[in-house]
């Protein structure tokens, strides 16, 4: 499939891949920007190919995922090279989420970032991206086995945090 | 495939995430168009150009440093002055051997020579 059909496809899924590379990036609206520009970019510059093997949204979650994963070690290894030079280690960095959001949202976010990563991805891409438990496997690269391992753990916590959430604010 | 089904209360809450992040996603299109420009930026034309310029750089500097080290190697020994006098000295010497006994062969004369010699006996015709 050459550029620019892959790019009119991509382009159906824009919304939903920006949504995903926020949640790859812990809920940061800007690092999640960046995360997807970053993947535009290797798709055009064929860094990225789809070859057919997989759907066209697993490949291209796949992509971004990768990229995010990417992003976060460059930034990590940055800050650490800042730290040599400071007096004290740098703050915690901390997610930028979008703002004006409602109080349910807020709380979804929170409680979002109180799982493990993977726990995070999969919820997304089950709930939120609409994908079965195997298709979501196949984005982060893992057996099927363990990304429901994840899932059930995952909704388990997210759902206890959030009772825990309503029941302080009642 | 019978994955488990999501709970509709989840289901809720992450429908209004998915909603309020439609709604602030920025445009397509200027995302593309970035990714273009950045793309251009990255040309894959840029790789081979170094590729080029460090093969030049590398043999210019291979040519220069046999050219600085070539004169150095052929260039011919240099003789101290005390030694090129000794030498000198030392042929002046061979050649005033040879000298004198180049003239001690010419001053020889052997017993018979007068035999030979044409104006020797004046009456023989």
């Amino acid at each position: 499939m050459d550029c620019p059909e892959i790019f009119s496809q991509l382009e159906a899924l824009h919304r939903d891949a920006f949504g995903w590379a926020v949640s790859c990036c812990a809920g940061d609206w800007h690092r999640g920007e960046d995360v997807l520009q970053a993947a535009y970019g290797k798709a055009l510059r064929g860094a990225a190919r789809f070859d057919g093997r997989a759907a066209l949204k697993t490949w291209w979650f796949g992509v971004i995922r990768l990229t995010a994963l990417e992003e976060a070690r460059r930034a990590r290894r940055w800050l650490d090279f800042l730290d040599l030079w400071r007096a004290e280690p740098a703050a915690q960095e901390t997610a930028t989420p979008a703002p004006e959001q409602d109080a349910g949202l807020a709380a979804l976010g929170t409680a979002l970032l109180a799982l493990s990563a993977r726990q995070r991805e999969v919820l997304h891409l089950t709930f939120y991206q609409g994908l079965s438990v195997s298709e979501a496997a196949e984005v982060m690269q893992i057996g099927v086995g363990s990304a429901r391992q994840h899932y059930e753990r995952g909704k388990a916590r997210l759902r206890e945090i959030l009772q825990q959430e309503r029941t302080t604010h009642e | 495939m019978n994955d488990p089904m999501p709970e509709e209360d989840l289901k809720g809450l992450f429908a209004r995430q998915q909603a309020a992040d439609h709604e602030r996603a920025p445009s397509f299109h200027a995302m593309r168009t970035r990714a273009l420009t950045a793309r251009a930026a990255f040309s894959p034309a840029r790789p081979a150009t170094w590729r080029w310029v460090f093969s030049g750089a590398a043999a210019c500097g291979l040519a220069l440093a046999a050219v600085l080290s070539l004169p150095h190697s052929t260039k011919a020994p240099v003789i101290a002055p005390d030694a090129l006098a000794r030498e000198f000295d030392a042929l002046d010497a061979t050649l005033q051997k040879s000298l004198a006994a180049q003239n001690e062969l010419t001053a020889w004369q052997s017993p018979t020579d007068f035999l030979l010699h044409p104006n020797h006996n004046e009456n023989t015709p």
